[in-house]
């Protein structure tokens, strides 16, 4: 059997009061791609900062092409052929491909020279570029490139260093699905170079269409390496959540009562076309639509965060005027956003205050001061009923898990006593344990009266959960469908009809 | 009809004739570039525009710098591209005067209060107009020196000037040569900066006299900052007849103090005649007439006994 | 191993007091004066002024924002109320017809001037949406010169005893502007931590678009912010003018750094949402008990300079390293 080429063996890393990686071994064979999972906070990210020299293990070995290796810091890292590519890229956005490429070791003229040399840096980077056969023009500044492009400059990026090792973290998490398939395209090349790829992902169907071989992590342990072919979606969801997950979509059917909300020809200018639904007592109404179909922007509308040019809103019958957020509370309307970290939470406050923080003027004494007690007492209440992981309610909510912080702004809004709470993507990010249990709290509020709103692009989502669709397209509702409907083809065909307004 | 247009139109010609003649003959532009107005700029500044009023044919334009030199500068320019005749400066910092003289462009500059170095002015088209600040520390020491006739040892506080300025070092030496000279040992129980500042000096003291170090005398390069002191130590209900505070300028309220015997003795600097004799030396120099290098307008010491005068 | 990861992580967190108790105890050591009932109190006074525009500053800076102009509206109200207070037997005064005006109504009257600076630029920043730098900036500059308007940049001297009598008197052992510091910083404790206010601040700086998602009312509550730094640098002026005995236009000139300072020292965060008031008074007895400890030290004026920007430096890195930590 040919050597790997590389060996992570018995890593352990801790943080203050954290044992994040305990003898945790990990092989990658040359030339495949090895899949790394796990949900949230299992480790993934720490094993591949070990790796990369960003946090550097406690304990542990590593052994790069067959010699232990220490690896202090991400430039030692690069310049041993380990590259990675985060998440977050950080391009320079005012400054062209090239210099992106290059940044810090720009060709220089003569010997020790002083000036950059741009014309060998143009012809370096158009090789590169035709090698990859990558159709970019070097010249070209970066902030004129799609979010995917900015990847692949990353990626040439780390074949300029000879890289044999990439890592990718999430890469496909801002991707169309046409850039995806570009983007498995270029691993396959990677592949083909016998370069070795560590993916690292949540979604389970990337993982059967790109990786040789997938390794699970959970709590900080390895838990599996195994060939791809040897796994399935299920047994995949049993190695990361530690149990099986029977339910994916607790639907209970409940009974739906009376129309709760009537929205009445909406208009946003340029982003959302008279626009028309209602909303019922104990109603899943879901949002279908591609990304940009103006499914947020009606929401936010509704909520009163973006400006309306016309259209009305009837709550128990009676006309609303809505034009900022503290009306729509008033109206017991809670919004859930789209973009966890812009809209929902406040990253630097602890978990009590990110639950409280809407709802204060119900917890004050004398109207001013606020009742503590009644804040820590109704705080913990909220924590057990929905099950919040955290280790005090005096933790900051930025040291959660995405699916806790959600579980957090879910309990804020329904401490504003909402009837009607509308859900933005609110599985987005989060692994497939703590989505399971967001999806079993929607539909126990459901059961007890409360009119949920739930956008989702997930299509499993949406047609598990909802009682029924209205799906989007250009900021048009062009079908609203009865949960006996549903299915994925209706759905997608309305979803991209684009001159076929039915509603 | 036509006689009276003729003559409506000769008189038009004699006004203009008349107005162009006074106003390219006589007209002289005196631009003032300060460094702040405090104080004693503040009336240094009304004094020249007072003498301007003696010559009805001189305009005189004064603008602020705000402790910046850069403004400072671009006022000096913006005073040569208009052509002014002579140009009087109150420099913000010294180590600028070169960058002055050359922006003026040939312009007589006229340094006031604030000295450049010697080398710089050459009495011709520069000149500088002051006091001698020396001679402002002297004077304390001189009074002190009355005041402590017969002691040998001199326990002092001192409150200093803004560190580094020209003032500051020149008072701060012309205070201690003086005393040492007439024969006093000096020991230091407190010396430091206050900044000018009234606040700042009061606060320091404020601390040094919870620490209950006998001291003689509190000397302050200014009279804000004696005002300062005083303020802390009357606090303490300390005699200010037994431990002189002296500073200098001769600021109204300081007046008041010596008036009130609080303040043992201030120092006038003459700001209305460094103003005149400034304006006078930028007209001179204006016309082209000889100046002198220095113009030196003397210091006066203010005691209880002359207070009236002032 | 677990015990000195618990121990460290304390010293972490309360680095900021560790590092005052530090000071302290080196000093006590270094200078008999130091650890003396009236120097300590000489202590609290001297830094009440900057104490209390420290607390105001805090409150933007918490917020996200920063207010540049409480040192000019320390100058405004310095020259307004002295000028309504001085002795009517002196010749030289600002507004010679000014008949006699009872000191509490002087001192209402430049808290309701100064405030308003604070109204004007929380309106600013609110509803024009320029940075509150500028907006601060502008109104700095614009108050200095009114300072300087009002007094073409003569003091204004000579005040009353009965106002003198409020910056200068005691109660019991404890002196009137202490008080006066302690009351606030006690009053800016309760609005953090017991009011809606205090939340609102906190998630307005921690994050602004959740916190109008949540209802927040963002726009009236950025104006109450700067009031009340506005407030804070009010009631300082009129202390510090009622101590030193005398209006100055240019009495609050680079006060504003130092507030600025004791609240970042004190772990008051430049990115929002982060910031308690005993940490910033820890900042503001460093700041205090390191000029102190230099005078009484009798240490070169020049050298003091060095010896204080090495300090905060030093105190700052220290406390930095509880945040650095994590994440």
């Amino acid at each position: 059997m040919e050597q790997p080429i590389l060996e992570m063996k018995n890593i352990v890393r801790t943080f203050p009061g954290v044992k994040a990686l305990s003898n945790v071994d990990f092989t990658l064979k040359k030339g495949s791609v090895h899949a790394l999972m796990g949900e949230n906070g299992a480790g993934k990210s720490t094993l591949m900062k070990c790796l990369v020299g960003i946090n550097p293990p406690d304990s542990g070995q590593i052994i790069l092409k067959g010699k232990p290796v220490v690896i202090p810091n991400p430039l030692i890292a690069l310049k041993s052929g380990i590259a990675m590519i985060y998440q977050e890229l950080n391009p320079v956005l005012e400054r062209s491909v090239m210099e992106n490429i290059w940044l810090g070791r720009e060709p220089m003229r003569g010997k020790r020279g002083v000036f950059v040399d741009h014309k060998a840096m143009y012809e370096n980077t158009k090789t590169l570029l035709a090698d990859l056969k990558l159709d970019l023009d070097p010249k070209q500044k970066v902030k004129e490139l799609s979010v995917a492009k900015m990847q692949m400059i990353e990626i040439a990026k780390a074949i300029s260093f000879n890289a044999d090792i990439v890592i990718m973290d999430e890469p496909t998490s801002a991707l169309t699905n046409n850039e995806v398939d570009h983007l498995f395209l270029m691993i396959e090349r990677l592949r083909k170079r016998n370069v070795s790829v560590i993916y690292i992902t949540h979604k389970m169907d990337e993982i059967f269409r790109v990786a040789d071989e997938v390794t699970v992590l959970r709590d900080g342990a390895n838990v599996i390496t195994k060939p791809v072919s040897e796994m399935n979606i299920n047994s995949l969801i049993t190695a990361m959540v530690g149990r099986e997950l029977t339910d994916m979509f607790p639907k209970v059917d409940c009974p739906i009562g009376d129309v709760r909300m009537e929205v009445k020809h909406l208009e946003v200018p340029g982003l959302v076309h008279d626009v028309s639904f209602d909303l019922r007592r104990g109603e899943i109404l879901g949002v279908s639509g591609l990304v940009g179909a103006g499914r947020t922007e009606m929401m936010e509308a509704i909520f009163g965060l973006r400006q309306k040019s016309s259209g009305e809103i009837y709550i128990e019958g009676q006309k609303k005027n809505i034009h900022t957020p503290v009306d729509a509370i008033k109206c017991h309307i809670g919004f859930l956003t789209e973009d966890r970290r812009q809209t929902g939470i406040i990253p630097v406050l602890t978990v009590k205050n990110n639950t409280i923080i809407a709802s204060l003027g119900n917890y004050t004494k004398a109207k001013f001061f606020l009742d503590r007690r009644k804040i820590n007492k109704t705080c913990s209440e909220y924590k057990d009923m929905l099950n919040i992981r955290t280790p005090s309610l005096e933790a900051i909510i930025q040291n959660l898990s995405g699916g806790n912080q959600q579980k957090v702004l879910v309990a804020r809004w329904l401490l504003t006593n909402s009837d009607i709470l509308i859900l933005d993507e609110p599985t987005r990010g989060i692994d497939v344990g703590a989505k399971a249990e967001i999806h079993s709290i929607i539909t126990k509020l459901a059961s007890e009266g409360k009119s949920i709103i739930m956008v989702s692009s997930e299509m499993p989502e949406v047609i598990g959960m909802s009682d029924r669709v209205l799906v989007v397209c250009q900021g048009r509702i062009t079908a609203v469908l009865d949960r006996k409907d549903l299915d994925q083809e209706t759905i997608m065909r309305y979803a991209t009809s684009i001159n076929n307004h039915t509603a | 009809m036509r006689t009276s247009k003729k003559i409506v139109l000769a008189l038009m010609v004699l006004v203009v004739a008349v107005g162009t003649a006074f106003g390219q003959t006589k007209q002289f532009k005196i631009g003032v570039t300060l460094y702040d107005r405090d104080q004693f700029i503040s009336s240094l500044e009304q004094a020249i525009f007072e003498a301007a009023k003696a010559y009805p044919n001189v305009v005189v334009d004064s603008q602020d710098a705000k402790q910046d030199v850069n403004q400072q500068i671009a006022q000096v320019d913006v005073f040569a591209t208009k052509k002014y005749d002579a140009i009087i400066v109150n420099l913000i910092n010294t180590d600028t005067v070169e960058t002055i003289i050359s922006r003026a462009k040939g312009i007589p500059v006229i340094f006031v209060n604030r000295r450049p170095r010697d080398s710089a002015i050459d009495g011709i088209k520069t000149a500088y107009v002051g006091s001698q600040e020396f001679d402002a520390g002297r004077m304390q020491g001189e009074y002190l020196s009355k005041f402590f006739k017969g002691k040998t040892e001199l326990r002092y506080v001192l409150f200093m000037g803004q560190l580094g300025l020209e003032n500051t070092l020149e008072r701060t030496r012309g205070v201690k040569e003086t005393l040492t000279k007439a024969g006093f040992k000096l020991t230091k129980v407190y010396e430091d900066t206050a900044e000018w500042d009234r606040f700042k000096a009061m606060n320091q003291m404020q601390q040094l006299l919870g620490t209950g170090k006998p001291f003689d005398v509190v000397i302050c390069n200014n009279d804000e900052m004696a005002l300062g002191v005083i303020e802390a130590m009357k606090a303490l209900k300390m005699d200010l007849k037994k431990i002189p505070v002296v500073g200098i300028d001769a600021t109204p309220p300081a007046k008041e103090a010596v008036k009130a015997g609080d303040m043992a003795m201030t120092v006038f600097q003459n700001a209305k005649a460094q103003g005149k004799v400034a304006l006078e030396f930028a007209l001179k120099a204006a016309q082209g007439q000889k100046i002198e290098k220095f113009g030196w307008v003397p210091f006066e010491p203010v005691t209880l006994e002359n207070i009236s005068k002032y | 191993m677990r015990n000195e990861n618990v121990l460290g992580r304390f010293v972490n967190k309360y680095a900021i007091f560790f590092i005052l108790i530090v000071m302290i105890l080196a000093l006590s050591l270094l200078s008999p004066y130091f650890l003396t009932g009236q120097n300590l109190i000489n202590v609290l006074i001297t830094e009440s002024g900057r104490g209390i525009l420290a607390l105001g500053v805090a409150f933007a800076i918490m917020s996200k924002g920063i207010d540049l102009s409480v040192g000019s509206v320390v100058s405004l109200v310095s020259v307004i109320v002295a000028s309504m207070v001085q002795e009517s037997s002196y010749t030289a005064r600002i507004f010679p017809n000014m008949p006699y005006v009872p000191a509490l109504v002087a001192i209402l009257v430049g808290l309701v001037a100064g405030t308003l600076v604070g109204v004007i630029n929380g309106s600013l920043i609110a509803y024009t949406g320029i940075p509150p730098f500028i907006a601060t900036l502008g109104t700095q500059i614009i108050a200095r010169g009114i300072a300087l308007i009002i007094t073409n940049a003569y003091p204004v001297p000579m005040l009353r005893q009965d106002f003198k009598q409020i910056g200068q008197g005691n109660i019991g052992p404890i002196p009137n502007v202490v008080i006066v510091f302690a009351a606030i910083a006690l009053i800016a404790y309760i609005l953090l931590n017991h009011t809606k206010f205090g939340k609102n601040v906190y998630a307005i700086g921690g994050n602004v678009n959740a916190a109008r998602t949540s209802g927040i009312k963002v726009e009236k509550n950025v104006v109450a912010i700067y009031a009340f730094s506005a407030f804070c640098a009010s009631l300082a002026g009129v202390l510090i003018t009622a101590r030193a005995a005398s209006g100055i236009a240019t009495l609050g000139n680079g006060y504003e750094t130092d507030a600025i300072a004791a609240a970042t020292i004190g772990g008051t965060s430049h990115a929002g949402g982060i910031g308690t008031v005993p940490g910033i008074l820890a900042g503001i007895l460093i700041l205090g008990i390191l000029n102190n400890g230099l005078l009484l030290l009798g240490i070169s004026p020049y050298l003091q300079q060095v010896i204080k920007g090495v300090i905060i430096i030093v105190a700052v890195v220290f406390d930095m390293r509880k945040n650095a930590k994590r994440r």
